[in-house]
Formats: C-alpha cells, sequence, structure tokens
C-alpha cells in the first residue's frame, strides 16, 4: 500500500497569489490541500508536513524543519519510515486540486524497479514524484528539478493533467474550477462571493 | 441458466472460452480484473481485460499464451528505437485497443462503459464488467522492495517470492453498474483457474463483492490454477507455496473461504483434503484445446448442479 507524504507551506510561497487578502490566500491553500488529501487518502496512510499550528486536515502531521521543500519532504518520509509506513512513498504537493485517487495510483503503479516515477509541472518543476524506497529521496527541487530527479534512479514520467496541473495563480484556479476537488470549488465560490459584495 | 465468473487473464479468459462454448452466452457474464492495469507510453492498458475479450472473440494468441494471435511489434521497436519505454510488451494489433480505449476514458467514460463498448465491438456475446470502475492498483511485498504488480511481474518476471499483496484503492472502491447484480441474479458462480492472489484477489476486494459472494444463495463453484501442485503459467504455486504454505486444492480452497461450494481441481492433485463445507471435484483440468475447454466447463456447471 503505498504512503503519502504532503508538503505544505500554505500560500507563503506564491508569490502570485500575493495580490488576494492573507486570509483569502491562506483559505485557499488549506483547500486545496483539503482537496489533496482526500484523494491521497485512498490511497494510503497521508502524512502532511507543515509549520501550521492546528492544521484541520485528516493526516498525521509532521513539524516542518525549516529549510525548504527538500527538507520538508525528508522530514514527512522519515517519519512514515519511522511509524512503518510501506513503500511504494509517493511525495505530492499540496497546490494540485485537480488530483484523483486514479492519477495517485496510476503513478505509484509506474514507478520502475528500483526507481522512481514523476510528473512534472509545464514549467519543469515537479509536482508529484512515487518512489521505490524513500532513502532514493535527494532534495532537488527547484527550477528544472523534473530533469533533475528523473537523473535519480530508473524513473518513468506520467503526464496526467491532474497532475501537471499546479497553481500558481488565481487564473490557474479559475482555469482548473470545474476539474478541482470540492473543498477548492466551495473556497472559490465564497471568493467570488465576497468581491460581489 | 445465467453464469457470473470472476476472471484474471491468460488461465481464466481460456477456460471462459469453454463455458462461453456450453452455455447460451447471452446469459453469461465475466467480471474481470483491472488492478493490474498500467498507464504505459500514456496509455491506460487492462491486460485481464483484453485477455479475457480477445479470448472470446477467437482473436487470442495461443501459442504465445497472451496478446493477439498475428501479432506485430513495429510500433513497439520504433518506440524502443526512440528511446521510449519498451519494457511492456504491446503489439501492433493490441495498441489500437489501447488507443481507443485511452481516448474514450478521456472523453470522461468509466472503464465499464469502455469496455462494454470494446466487447460489443468485437463481437462478444457475453457480458463483460470491470469489477470497478475506481482505481485499484495491486503491490506486491517481496525480499527485494514491494513492486507495482507489472514491475515485479512483467520488469522483473515475477522471480521474487511474494511475502504479501496488497490492493490500493480496494477499500474505497465500488462494483462497476451491474457486478453485484449479475452475481445476485446468477444461477451458479464461477471462480475462474486465475490466480487467487493476483486475479480473483483483487476483484474480491473491492467492496460489496465478496459481500455479494459470501450472501449467494446459489452454488460458487472454483476452479484450480494449479496441476499436480504446480501452475500451468505464471507464479500462482510460488505464491501459494509461500503466503498459504503449501499448493494443495486444500490450500487453493483456503483463499476462497466461506465464498465456494465447491473446488474442481485436477487428478494429479489427488489425495485431497478440502475445507469443510467444499464439495471436492476431481476431473482433468488442462486446457489444450477446444474440446478439453468445454470439458471442464461441463464439468463445472455440473459441479454446481450435483446435490451438495
Amino acid at each position: 500500500m503505498p504512503t503519502v507524504v504532503v508538503p505544505f507551506r500554505g500560500t507563503q510561497g506564491k508569490r502570485r497569489l500575493a495580490r488576494l487578502p492573507g486570509a483569502v490566500r491562506a483559505a485557499l491553500g488549506e483547500a486545496m490541500l483539503a482537496d489533496v488529501v482526500a484523494a491521497c487518502r485512498t490511497v494510503g496512510p497521508v502524512y502532511v508536513v507543515t509549520r501550521a499550528k492546528g492544521l484541520a486536515v485528516a493526516a498525521t502531521l509532521v513539524a516542518d524543519p525549516g529549510g525548504g521543500q527538500g527538507a520538508a519532504v525528508r522530514a514527512g518520509l522519515d517519519a512514515a519510515v519511522a511509524a512503518g509506513e510501506p513503500p511504494p512513498f509517493l511525495v505530492v504537493n499540496a497546490d494540485l486540486p485537480c488530483v484523483t485517487p486514479r492519477d495517485l495510483l496510476a503513478l505509484a503503479g509506474a514507478v520502475p524497479e528500483g526507481g522512481l516515477a514523476l510528473a512534472a509541472a509545464d514549467d519543469g518543476t515537479t509536482n508529484a514524484l512515487a518512489l521505490s524506497a524513500a532513502e532514493l529521496f535527494e532534495p532537488l527541487y527547484g527550477p528544472g528539478s523534473a530533469r533533475r530527479f528523473e537523473a535519480l534512479a530508473p524513473s518513468r514520467s506520467l503526464g496526467a493533467p491532474n497532475l501537471v496541473d499546479d497553481v500558481d495563480t488565481l487564473e490557474d484556479l479559475e482555469r482548473l474550477r470545474g476539474r478541482a476537488g470540492a473543498s477548492t470549488r466551495r473556497a472559490l465560490e465564497r471568493l467570488r462571493a465576497g468581491a460581489a459584495a | 441458466m445465467k453464469v457470473a465468473a470472476l476472471s484474471g487473464g491468460v488461465g481464466g479468459a481460456r477456460f471462459l472460452r469453454g463455458l462461453a462454448d456450453v452455455v447460451d452466452p447471452r446469459d453469461l457474464t465475466v467480471v474481470g480484473n483491472v488492478a493490474d492495469d498500467l498507464e504505459v507510453l500514456g496509455l491506460h492498458v487492462s491486460p485481464d481485460l483484453d485477455s479475457v475479450a480477445y479470448a472470446l472473440a477467437g482473436l487470442a494468441d495461443d501459442e504465445r499464451g497472451w496478446g493477439r494471435a498475428g501479432e506485430t511489434w513495429n510500433a513497439l521497436e520504433t518506440v524502443a528505437g526512440l528511446g521510449g519505454e519498451s519494457w511492456f510488451r504491446l503489439g501492433d494489433r493490441d495498441l489500437g485497443l489501447h488507443l481507443v480505449r485511452t481516448q474514450l476514458l478521456r472523453e470522461g467514460l468509466p472503464l465499464s462503459a469502455v469496455t462494454a463498448r470494446l466487447a460489443e465491438a468485437l463481437g462478444l456475446a457475453c457480458t463483460l464488467l470491470a469489477a470497478t470502475d475506481d482505481p485499484v492498483r495491486t503491490f506486491v511485498e517481496t525480499p527485494a522492495g514491494t513492486f507495482p504488480f507489472q514491475t515485479w511481474f512483467v520488469a522483473r518476471g515475477h522471480r521474487d517470492e511474494v511475502d504479501a499483496v496488497h490492493y490500493a484503492g480496494a477499500p474505497a472502491a465500488c462494483p462497476a453498474p451491474g457486478v453485484v447484480e449479475a452475481i445476485e441474479a446468477a444461477d451458479v458462480i464461477v471462480l475462474t483457474p486465475s490466480n487467487p492472489y493476483v486475479s480473483i484477489g483483487p476483484i474480491l476486494a473491492v467492496g460489496g463483492i465478496r459481500a455479494a459472494l459470501a450472501g449467494r444463495r446459489v452454488p460458487c463453484v472454483a476452479v484450480s490454477p494449479l496441476i499436480g501442485g504446480r501452475a500451468v503459467k505464471g507464479p500462482a504455486d510460488r505464491m501459494l507455496a509461500r503466503m498459504a504454505g503449501g499448493t494443495s486444492p486444500g490450500h487453493v480452497a483456503a483463499c476462497y473461504a466461506g465464498l465456494v461450494d465447491a473446488l474442481v481441481f485436477d487428478e494429479a492433485d489427488l489425495p485431497a483434503e478440502l475445507p469443510a463445507g467444499v464439495r471436492p471435484v476431481v476431473t482433468r483440468t488442462l486446457m489444450t484445446d477446444d474440446a478439453s475447454r468445454r470439458r471442464l466447463a461441463q464439468d463445472v456447471l455440473d459441479a454446481a448442479g450435483a446435490p451438495a
């Protein structure tokens, strides 16, 4: 049964969402996280790595040690391994509001022997990883990271649209609204209602 | 007489050809395993459903034991030449089917509806159902690590012993439309000679299917996939030896505890001791031609009709 790690920084890193008021931005971030976690829970145990306190999410919370996404993922993987969770290990970004259990199981099912499967964003960053073993992980995030992860071990790439479409801007969210999970759609509706008021 | 059959790929498919000959195929519903489905080259491949469909359409390659007869490999050779993924053997004709399936799935049709459409186009007279429209994937735990089913089965040539099998997604999965209805409407339920762990197991793991079988009011007959304790093809014998503690008919029947009323097995497996409530039916189960397939299917129907 796959184990899932989701690093969650809220929308801190989303500078392009910065024109939204802080509370709205936080609500959108948590709504996307809720959708991602809901999909992940069908696949296996879920570990969310975050600095946020009191996050209401149906997952095991792991304290983000700081030092960026790579360190956060490492902490999540270590916590999952320490708890005896089985491989393969999925690492799924929290800004993929369209992701479904089907996408995640297809990714986990694509892991080659001793290697990894990944889904890259259109800009070449890495949206999701499936690792045959937790030790395989290296903190390679950043621009062009998909290439670096692919070079790490035997790898397969999965172009599932729901794993490719991440959210950096409000326009991304509006564009993906039809496919997004229920929490994200509700958050967007509240945002619109607020704007209209 | 209405028959509902749960089936994996090759062995099950071979048996179903005989079954479709001895019952009115319009009264036959096959529930196929989808937990060894995979995404490869951007395509959704359902190996077990396809093995059943090809077998029942008379398109299967009997000699190779999988895939389509008269197959060619031009596309895959091209893929390999371009540095693409060629570990999963997709023939040219087979690829045509995966292209159509993938397109229909992308248009939003559930797998069961896509399967029905493909089965009709292939001229199948029986009903072929995906066990579920929800995603379920089998993972095998081995001393060399945990692998997705196809990585272990194809890429590693199922060389690793298996310590445990997991059906990810199964607890949340619902039976596809028609599956429970077919089981409930059947006069006979058959578990085909497929691997109990990686073919029949993931079907039974889908919420509601095991319960439908456990609550049956008609006989359920399983056919052992082993002859003389050995698998005709594939890793079923090694898996049973390691996970069930042996390869006798009793060990096969134990995989289906509470779900079967009779086990059909080969005379080479005598003497055999079965769990209480499971009637032994001894025959010859090796299927080498149409006549032997039909005879085995008839034996299974007879077993179901015989007084308990």
